[in-house]
């Protein structure tokens, strides 16, 4: 079996010599990394041509978490959510079935939904009144026959994105031949069936608030796939909150642990015995919460919360008064908005059955909002310092620690895995996965 | 509900009432108690915009309830849009205590230091009786501006707050808040500012 390092030198050799697309000011995309450095111009955070062939190549392409199932048990229920920059219309049809579709009008493009939610068995364009039904197929035109004559309306159905759905999670991809989400996935869907698929989960409230973010959406998407260094250093308040057990013991505020990246950009860290690390309120000793878990579904998908340790005991939250807030199920996704800013929406999944007292616990954000404070500083000090010319053309961000593979030998989990001190490995996996999405079409 | 429509501590506080079902606010110019409630939150808007957090947590009730819920865009007949299922902010003192402490009682409050520069405008205030003698329901407007490093606009938070406002021996307390926000996104930096 290859070890991790060969994995990651196996796809730099694929990339280091790729042709790449050429700005227009005459630099070529391959000059913005260097993959002996590991380090990435800034430039790529402000560039807006740049940001359109992200658009083009990775958002346009990749499998986007756009929802979960349970947000819409009735037919007709329909959310608008993103993919990219493009607005979508997510329904439940009468048979039951998912479809994602944008949200514009084939006809002359005016927003079909203009509301976050609701329920409508078929889809009305306000402007001229063609309609659709709920997978996107244009059904009806006010004074039809007047107008169009007998004609055929096949041509004229919504753009659809494809549907995949699973643990409930929903996701779209506008690839028009996409892989299968498990493919896409590759090794990660181990631990995100650790983490959404141990039990039957609803969102605690399908309307969660979008919350936005003056940096670009890599400065955001990287740190969440890895960067534990970060953690004794920003979030350092934390400590001065009394939330770790062992202040004392730097590798105890989350430096060490387990990282896991893969090929395919995903990554993510796990903390083994989170509750040795974070105080819990109220939580004995012995409670088997297992795994703290946060990482990034490359490109943007945020998961973040406790998994078992492998499948062999989960504890239902339904069952448990005192469940403390770190044991809510946490998905997020990331939707870039310009060069210098992007949109977060953010679902707290709980368990089906779970207890009031568990739902009212898990809608607590005091914890949430000290640690996301200190990463947005971090995030929008990043973009500002982006904007400056010479940082452009000299600065860098540097992956320059890896820590490399040495899987445990009990560990139960695939993908490439550094047990010890947090390094860059995660992250350069994303920027490696970055550049094979940008340059795909030269492969 | 009560017969002048105003909530007494042991209805939801979340609930919000429309001014329908209200009843009428109480007439300034004859009732003293509106100035001093004027005086309060105008007091408290300075607090809080010349960063003395710590002294604003002393107007906290023990018993506080202090909510944000979210805000969505629906039709007209699905209702204003208000999602207690959400709330940006859902606190007791308790917990309103570690986020005071998390913005100003630590060193390492990058969001706080250096200190953004906040002006919390509280206008249309209207002052309700409630059941309880020493309680009041008032509702207000508030519009936070906010400047931060060299930043040419502002920033702005705008909604609508109803407050349970308790009068005892040592001046008012806030014991019931909820802010009603206008936005339906909010800057994720908002996140720990108090309306």
């Amino acid at each position: 079996m290859l070890q991790s390092v060969s994995a990651r030198q196996v796809l730099e050799n694929t990339l280091i010599d790729r042709k790449s697309w050429r700005l227009q000011d005459g630099v070529d995309l391959r000059q913005l990394i260097d993959f002996e450095r590991r380090s990435v111009s800034m430039r790529v955070l402000t560039d807006p041509e740049i940001h359109r062939l992200e658009l083009k190549h990775i958002f346009a392409k990749a499998w986007i978490m756009v929802g979960h199932e349970s947000e819409l048990p009735e037919a007709g229920d329909f959310v608008v959510r993103y993919i990219g920059q493009d607005q979508v219309i997510i329904t439940r049809a009468t048979d039951g079935a998912i479809h994602i579709m944008l949200n514009a009008c084939s006809h002359r493009g005016m927003e079909i939904c203009r509301v976050d939610r609701g329920n409508a068995k078929l889809l009305k364009c306000p402007y001229h009144g063609w309609t659709f039904r709920s997978d996107g197929a244009l059904v009806g035109a006010p004074f039809e026959r007047e107008m169009y004559g007998d004609w055929d309306k096949s041509g004229y159905g919504l753009h659809r994105a494809n549907v995949a759905i699973r643990h409930g999670v929903i996701f779209g991809s506008f690839d028009p031949e996409p892989p299968t989400l498990e493919r896409w996935m590759g090794d990660f869907i181990w631990y995100f069936d650790q983490m959404y698929g141990q039990a039957e989960f609803e969102v605690l409230s399908g309307r969660m608030p979008r919350q936005t973010l003056k940096a670009n959406w890599k400065i955001a998407a990287e740190q969440q796939s890895g960067d534990g260094y970060h953690a004794a250093s920003l979030h350092r308040g934390l400590i001065d909150l009394g939330l770790y057990n062992n202040p004392s013991a730097p590798v105890d505020y989350g430096l060490d642990g387990l990282d896991v990246s893969t090929v395919a950009g995903h990554g993510l860290r796990i903390n083994e015995n989170a509750h040795a690390v974070l105080k819990i309120a109220d939580q004995p000793e012995d409670f088997p919460i297992g795994w703290f878990v946060t990482g990034c579904m490359f490109p943007g998908v945020m998961v973040a919360g406790a998994a078992n340790r492998g499948g062999s005991h989960y504890v239902s939250m339904a069952l448990d008064e005192k469940a403390p807030i770190m044991r809510s199920a946490y998905l997020g996704t990331i939707s870039p908005r310009t060069p210098d800013s992007y949109a977060m929406w953010n679902f707290l999944l709980v368990e089906k059955g779970a207890a009031d007292v568990v739902r009212e616990g898990m809608k607590k954000q005091a914890v949430s909002a000290a640690i996301g404070a200190d990463d947005y500083v971090a995030w929008e000090s990043v973009q500002r310092s982006a904007r400056g010319y010479v940082a452009q053309e000299r600065a860098s961000l540097n992956y320059n620690a890896l820590l490399g593979e040495n899987r445990p030998e009990d560990w139960p989990g695939p993908a490439l895995v550094h047990r010890g001190f947090s390094k860059d490995d995660n992250q350069w996996h994303f920027w490696l996965r970055w550049y094979d999405m940008m340059t795909a079409d030269f492969a | 509900m009560r017969p002048n429509g105003a909530p007494g501590p042991a209805n939801d506080p979340t609930v919000s009432l429309s001014l329908f079902e209200r009843g009428p606010a109480l007439n300034s110019a004859i009732d003293p108690i509106c100035g001093e409630i004027i005086n309060f939150l105008v007091r408290e808007a300075e607090m809080l915009d010349e960063d003395f957090h710590e002294e604003w947590l002393d107007l906290l009730a023990e018993d506080l309830v202090y909510r944000l819920p979210a805000r969505n865009t629906l039709s007209r007949a699905d209702g204003r849009g208000y999602d207690p299922s959400h709330n940006l902010f859902d606190d007791d003192k308790a917990s309103m205590r570690m986020r005071v402490k998390r913005s100003v009682g630590i060193a390492a409050a990058y969001d706080r230091d250096p200190p953004p520069r906040t002006r919390r405008m509280v206008t249309n205030i209207a002052v309700h009786v409630t059941d309880t003698p020493d309680e009041f329901f008032v509702t207000s407007y508030i519009l936070l501006l906010r400047s931060r490093f060299d930043d040419v606009t502002m920033d702005i938070l705008s909604g609508r707050r109803e407050d349970v406002l308790r009068r005892t021996d040592a001046g008012f307390m806030l014991a019931r808040r909820t802010i009603l926000p206008d936005q339906s996104q909010f800057g994720a930096t908002f996140l720990n500012v108090f309306l």
